[in-house]
């Protein structure tokens, strides 16, 4: 009876297709596709876009500085979801560290938020114990801007939402925009579903 | 849809059911050409590599294009991700790797490219998988 009570519920939940939590490889296909929101493979592959897009632009390669000096400027997030946006300018930050092709500074900030304040202090101290804290700050070359915008809409039970990822690179010394891309993530089905 | 479209999707099926979604690798050898490991017949039957095409930006940076033709005659969808070496044979990791989804219509030949991640990068590696399940205009 004992054996009964407990072999039943199993077996209807292996029936029922219940599936214990395992990892992901975040780069792999067997992640989750999204209906409702900006799946994580989304921002990776709208970064690897737009990284490949400036670096083949060639215009990080000209910069006064080499690396380059980036300012991180406005990424507005205007789609019907909430995230943050460094999901997405984080991966190109680190793409183009690691590729050696851009610094970002945090001398000049978007509302001088300083995203390391102890860095940026340690930096005032020393500029100050080294007699350089009035010689002008060093400016960055470009900044980064971007939107992320959406669009969904329905045919029958199929639905279909969009996502456009736009990004811009200003040149700080002509207030040119000399660089700028976009790229979009279509999804379409009924429902979400694991893997693709 | 034809006899042939029918059973070209049964065996992709039944391949799929029976876990032999196989990855097919194609790896430049440092001049220009390539080498393919085909593992996977019915991918490689809707993306096979055709030609490649390698060049250098201002910078050193090294890029690849590689078009990619499909033999099939109703569209279909397959996975890809480029890998990057450099001369020592060592993998550079990039940021934003990331295996990505591309259709094909029937007969096409499409393009697939990539910038490397480092000016240190001298071999590409394209790996193609199939997707998760044969392609209908419903999935």
């Amino acid at each position: 009876m004992h054996r009964i009570a407990i072999t039943v519920p199993a077996a209807l939940a292996l029936l029922a297709g219940c599936q214990n939590a395992q990892y992901q490889d975040p780069q792999g296909t067997a992640l989750i596709v999204s209906l409702n929101k900006v799946d994580i493979q989304d921002f990776t592959s709208a970064a690897d876009a737009m990284v490949n897009s400036m670096v083949e632009a060639g215009v990080l390669s000209k910069a006064a500085h080499q690396p380059a000096l980036l300012g991180i400027s406005k990424v507005e997030n205007r789609t019907d979801t909430q995230f943050d946006t460094d999901e997405l300018v984080k991966k190109i930050r680190v793409a183009l560290l690691k590729g050696g092709r851009a610094q970002v500074t945090q001398q000049l900030t978007l509302g001088n938020a300083k995203e390391d304040p102890l860095g940026d202090q340690a930096n005032q101290m020393a500029r100050f114990q080294e007699g350089t804290d009035r010689q002008p700050i060093e400016l960055p070359d470009f900044t980064l801007s971007g939107k992320i915008l959406f669009d969904r809409t329905k045919a029958g039970s199929t639905r279909q939402v969009a996502y456009i990822f736009q990004m811009s690179l200003v040149d700080t010394a002509t207030n040119r925009v000399v660089w700028e891309d976009e790229k979009t993530i279509v999804k379409q089905g009924n429902q979400n579903q694991v893997g693709f | 849809m034809t006899s042939r479209v029918l059973a070209s999707h049964a065996v992709a099926a039944l391949l799929l059911s029976l876990g032999c979604n196989t990855t097919n690798t194609y790896t430049s050898n440092g001049n220009g050409g390539y080498t393919s490991v085909v593992t996977n017949g019915w991918l490689a039957y809707k993306a096979t590599v055709d030609n490649v095409r390698e060049g250098k930006l201002d910078d050193g940076t090294m890029k690849v294009q590689i078009d990619v033709r499909s033999d099939q005659l109703n569209p279909q969808r397959f996975n890809y991700l480029f890998e990057w070496y450099d001369a020592q044979g060592m993998k550079i990791d990039s940021a934003t790797a990331t295996w990505q989804n591309r259709f094909i219509k029937p007969q096409e030949t499409i393009t697939l490219g990539a910038v490397a991640p480092t000016r240190t990068c001298s071999r590409w590696v394209l790996k193609l998988s199939d997707e998760k399940q044969p392609f209908t205009p419903n999935n």
